[in-house]
């Protein structure tokens, strides 16, 4: 548990190194977000999920940081276990950001309306659906191979969040409070499940790479 | 100290991209020594070292560190070992003191006071980032860290590589150093035959994925001589002893693996040198060439 948490907070560390440049982006993204609409809290989940899981294994690889980690006294399948919690804590980071930003827009009278936290439980879905898709191929080929599955993965959530906010409801840019209330956990079990089946087959690849660069 | 920290046997690696294959049937390192791995660009040291690292995977053999199989028991030996890769692995937009934090808890030894020291004597500022350190700098900063947890074993992928002579002199020393202080065994690779010289204990030479020659170092450039003469004394008899063998119109100059023998034919006649370690390698290696011509 020990060496997890210290992957966990090596990451942390990475990010915290690296967020100078996203930094901006993302104040820009969320107060555009508190301020046009419900459904634009929810682009700015996704792009928080993807900058914040993506950005700095890019940026790691970028530095052979593969290196690094493989000189560390921590065995693999603890290094993948490490990995999925972190996109755990970003997926919640998340959440809260896009609950924010709805919360804001809402205490300000600003956008269309509709409510973040109706919505919860499909943003914890894509989350962990975009993990569960993204985290095998980062770590069992890197960052730079699986690049244009991670953007598919990517522009596939955005074209998710697009749909949601245009059609849910029948109405444009229009969300429901809530869900109904057998599908919410409905959807975040589904979600579960899909990083039930992506984590045994990242813990194979990663343990069977091979580091040849 | 008379344990191997290395031990390598039947070990075979193969590229099937490149054809290239590494076949080491035994190599060794031994506890509190220098060893130095020397060979030729592409000759297999980095894929030997990432095999004992276990960032590679053996298709055939075995790999043993501190007495246990590398995969195995990566974590167990990872925490006594330090290692200085060619490529570092930082990530160039933390600062060293971010770096430190990474690194620290996963090291039970880990020693801030011994950290601080080698700060201070590579000058190197905690609040800078990495990218923004010279190769060399770097390069210290790497072995600030793998040295503040105590390691036993120092694992080093060409260390010396871009740094200029006074700063490779500095890493040297502060090698010797801690050798003599803490007991650590030191496994290196180079292409740096005056390293080799000036610091190593035992050699071992890779060529084409293959160990050449194997030994310590003083017993190995004692018991070969340069041989030096006139051309006409190249008589074939005397060109068999020799290898690496350099011929001009007017003379010739070779290494020899059995002076004695040489000397029975030459007499004084030639001239009888003690050779530097890039003599054995280049005397070797261009013997192993000469063959597959």
């Amino acid at each position: 548990m020990k060496e997890m948490l210290s992957v966990i907070r090596m990451d942390l560390l990475k990010l915290r190194s690296v967020a100078g440049a996203m930094f901006p982006l993302l104040i820009i993204v969320f107060f555009l977000s508190a301020t046009l609409s419900v459904s634009a809290a929810v682009f700015l989940y996704v792009i928080v999920v993807y900058f914040f899981v993506y950005t700095p294994a890019a940026y790691d690889e970028q530095s052979k940081g593969d290196y690094l980690t493989g000189s560390l006294p921590v065995r693999r399948e603890k290094l993948v276990a490490a990995k999925y919690l972190y996109d755990l804590a970003v997926v919640a980071g998340a959440c809260l950001a896009a609950l924010a930003a709805g919360g804001i827009g809402a205490a300000l009278k600003l956008g269309r309306g509709g409510s973040v936290t109706g919505m919860l439980p499909v943003l914890i879905l894509i989350g962990c659906a975009f993990t569960a898709f993204v985290q095998p191929l980062i770590l069992g080929f890197g960052v730079t191979r699986a690049r244009y599955w991670i953007l598919a993965a990517y522009a596939f959530g955005v074209a998710a969040a697009t749909v949601l906010g245009m059609n849910v409801g029948g109405t444009r840019a229009q969300m429901p409070s809530a869900l109904p209330g057998w599908l919410a956990p409905l959807l975040i079990l589904f979600g579960a499940a899909l990083l039930a089946v992506s984590y045994p087959i990242a813990r194979r690849l990663y343990a069977r790479r091979q580091f040849t660069d | 100290m008379d344990q191997n920290v290395i031990e390598i046997t039947g070990l075979k690696k193969r590229f099937d991209k490149s054809g290239f294959v590494l076949d080491l049937p035994r190599l060794t390192v031994r506890e509190g020594y220098v060893t130095g791995f020397i060979g030729e660009n592409g000759a297999g040291k980095t894929t030997t070292i990432k095999l004992v690292m276990d960032l590679l995977f053996p298709d055939e053999g075995e790999v043993r560190v501190f007495g246990r199989e590398a995969h195995a028991f990566s974590e167990q030996i990872k925490r006594d070992l330090g290692y200085i890769g060619e490529q570092t692995g930082f990530l160039g937009q933390a600062k060293l003191r971010t770096l430190r934090e990474m690194v620290k808890p996963f090291y039970p030894n880990w020693d801030d006071v011994v950290f601080r020291r080698y700060l201070d004597r590579f000058s190197l500022d905690p609040g800078k980032k990495f990218k923004d350190l010279s190769k060399g700098k770097q390069k210290q900063f790497a072995l600030a860290l793998a040295l503040s947890h105590h390691p036993k074993l120092l694992l080093m992928d060409e260390p010396t590589a871009n740094l200029d002579p006074l700063v490779r002199q500095e890493l040297l020393d502060i090698l010797a150093d801690e050798i003599e202080q803490e007991g650590v065994s030191v496994f290196f690779s180079t292409h740096i035959t005056s390293d080799l010289d000036k610091i190593a204990d035992y050699i071992l030479f890779l060529h084409g994925g293959k160990l050449l020659l194997e030994g310590e170092k003083d017993v190995l450039t004692d018991s070969h001589r340069i041989v030096k003469g006139r051309r006409e004394l190249l008589t074939g008899e005397v060109e068999r002893l020799l290898c690496g063998v350099e011929a001009t119109e007017f003379g010739f100059r070779g290494l020899a693996g059995d002076p004695g023998a040489v000397h029975a034919l030459l007499g004084d006649e030639a001239l009888y040198e003690k050779p530097t370690v890039e003599d054995l390698f280049l005397g070797y290696t261009r013997r192993e060439r000469g063959e597959a011509r």
